[in-house]
């Protein structure tokens, strides 16, 4: 798997995704679930698993700290309300810096495919999620989640008890729009296309 | 006092847990801290009694106690040989991650003699908390979580072994302080009442000085490098049985067979040096069993401090170091070599070791997470440890301020009308 993004590496990743979504990324659980996706466009994986707020991957948050150490993305913190209302209790945005754009080029230089697929995928989320709000991308990839580690094909209607296996609340209403999503994104088949 | 149930007892006498005395707890830590000799066995009864004593706490149905404690009693029982130091290499030669916890949860469900002891339903559902199946829940917690029975034990009980303070904290408070935190309907955890945060800062605190001043000593770090390099080279020279930290894979993750673990169950600590001591002296293997046997460790000569080396190296050059997809084992190897050939040394004496240390007052939590610690107050509201401590917080969080109001307190009703009256006079709307 790993060697479909070969010299890509995880850093590389982020700083793309924050070049694709315009250089500013607002939230730890955004840039989560934008490399979930990208990496599922490039036959690639990160070792995202089943946490709270959906597929999360240490890799992406060790590479967003790197990438700050490295100057190339500037952190800021706010201070959020409380922990129950939403996922982020300090939202963190990452936004590109001349260092992050100057590594940028050298990194569309050597994998402009890599670049390209990422822009793709991240273009085509924003159209079905246009304001890339946390909430609907963490429901989106929990649904995809669960869809492609089941083993057998489900039904829609089954994924609100197999996220409960998991620990997630997922709503009927919730999935219906975050199957859309997925077809949108052409990460699942359209059951009404044929 | 310790106590067992019969069906533990029988779990206990088992080969594959009796197999534990042979590991030792911190690997070759009784080169540096001589009495720290205690091994994986005693620590698995400890984690038994103190789950136990949390599914107590948490009024827990006796089925899902009996649950807990069985897979606290065995969550270790699938470790190879000098504790952690093979567990990275076997994940490693494997290339996946998990493989003692698969291994764990094999044995659990298929050892004849466990099975036996346990019953059928019971070893299933203790083999499902070690292998980490489901929901995160509060009986997972109890014996793989932030603050679970593993660590409650082997902090007192390491520091008790090694002669040091460092890992001592209130056991009876954090316990006492146990609650129920369900903050989403499908998944519980194992958090802790206010009145507990003292005791559970206490236990961080006495987890990260034993980080620092034990696991983490820079003698102890030079045994577990020899010793991790002279297993690899046994492995690839097979003076070890290769197969026998070999797991099998499927689809990316540890497919255990009974075949493997015939072999793998034969590895134990001593074993495992006898071997590498009887290799040629003059091959890499011979040389490293022979100075660890002698304790002729390897010392730590140069400390470089990276985060302050910025200006010197470079503020990319630094993130590329602490990049570990850019600086890989074979990497650091490369490092090693060229050190060697400057110095006139073997490269198998020559050791770079990364070390990124974690600050534990940092605030750094971005999503709720695994390692997250939830604290209940009066209110019924859970949040995070770090926004509740005063140690364990960021320069994000402001200083907290309290004002408190004291009644006579005599029943539910004044309570409610004093809190009422006094955020009248704060001057709440």
């Amino acid at each position: 798997m790993e060697s479909t993004r070969r010299g890509l590496t995880t850093r590389d990743m982020v700083l793309l995704i924050a070049d694709a979504v315009g250089g500013t990324v607002a939230g730890r659980t955004v840039m989560q679930k934008l490399a979930y996706f990208s990496s599922i466009n490039l036959g690639s994986t990160l070792g995202h698993r089943a946490y709270y707020y959906g597929p999360y991957s240490s890799k992406v948050d060790d590479a967003l700290s790197v990438a700050s150490i490295a100057g190339e993305l500037h952190e800021t913190a706010d201070r959020m309300s409380d922990w129950n209302s939403g996922p982020d209790i300090v939202r963190y945005t990452y936004e590109l810096t001349e260092a992050g754009r100057a590594r940028l080029a050298q990194i569309k230089e050597r994998s402009r495919e890599h670049a390209d697929c990422i822009t793709a995928t991240v273009s085509a989320i924003r159209k079905a999620i246009p304001d890339l709000n946390q909430k609907m991308l963490s429901s989106a990839a929990k649904t995809y989640l669960i869809i492609s580690d089941s083993e057998d094909d489900i039904d829609e209607s089954d994924i609100p008890d197999l996220a409960a296996r998991l620990g997630w609340e997922l709503t009927d209403e919730q999935v219906e729009k975050t199957v859309s999503i997925l077809q949108q994104l052409g990460l699942i088949e359209d059951a009404g296309s044929d | 006092m310790i106590e067992l149930t019969q069906q533990e007892w029988a779990a206990v006498d088992a080969p594959v847990f009796q197999r534990l005395r042979g590991i030792r707890q911190l690997a070759m830590t009784h080169l540096v801290y001589p009495s720290a000799m205690h091994t994986r066995f005693e620590h698995s009864i400890g984690v038994c009694h103190v789950s136990g004593r949390l599914a107590n706490r948490l009024k827990l149905d006796s089925d899902t106690a009996h649950v807990v404690r069985a897979a606290a009693l065995l969550h270790d029982v699938g470790h190879g040989p000098f504790s952690h130091v093979s567990e990275q290499i076997i994940d490693d030669l494997a290339g996946v991650h998990g493989v003692h916890e698969a291994i764990s949860a094999f044995l659990i469900r298929n050892d004849p003699t466990i099975v036996a002891a346990l019953g059928q339903d019971l070893s299933q559902a203790a083999a499902a908390i070690v292998a980490l199946e489901g929901p995160r829940s509060v009986e997972r917690d109890i014996v793989s979580g932030p603050t679970d029975a593993d660590k409650l034990d082997y902090l007192l009980r390491d520091s008790y072994f090694a002669g040091v303070k460092y890992g001592e904290y209130d056991l009876a408070r954090v316990i006492d302080s146990a609650r129920i935190i369900a903050p989403r309907s499908a998944q519980t955890q194992l958090g802790f009442d206010a009145d507990g945060l003292w005791a559970v800062e206490g236990l961080l605190m006495a987890r990260h000085h034993m980080h620092r001043q034990v696991y983490g000593h820079k003698t102890r770090l030079a045994t577990d490098i020899m010793i991790s390099r002279a297993l690899r080279f046994a492995i690839a020279d097979s003076v070890v049985d290769p197969a026998a930290f070999t797991v099998p894979v499927a689809k990316d993750r540890p497919d255990v067979t009974q075949e493997f673990v015939d072999r793998y169950l034969t590895q134990v600590d001593a074993r495992v040096l006898d071997q590498l001591c009887a290799a040629d002296p003059n091959t890499a293997t011979g040389d490293l069993g022979a100075r660890i046997r002698d304790r002729r460790l390897l010392r730590q000569t140069v400390a470089v401090r990276l985060d302050l080396s910025k200006d010197r190296l470079g503020d990319a050059r630094v993130a590329d170091l602490l990049d570990s997809e850019v600086t890989t084992p074979d990497v650091i190897a490369q490092m090693e070599a060229a050190i060697a050939e400057r110095l006139g040394l073997p490269s198998h004496l020559v050791a770079v070791h990364l070390d990124a240390r974690t600050n534990p007052t940092y605030r750094n939590p971005g999503s709720i997470r695994q390692k997250d610690v939830m604290i209940q107050r009066g209110d019924g509201q859970a949040r995070l440890l770090q926004s509740e401590s005063e140690i364990f917080r960021s320069d994000l969080g402001e200083n907290q301020a309290w004002i408190f109001l004291y009644t006579p307190g005599l029943d539910e009703d004044l309570d409610e009308r004093a809190k009422e009256e006094l955020w009248n006079q704060l001057g709440a709307d």
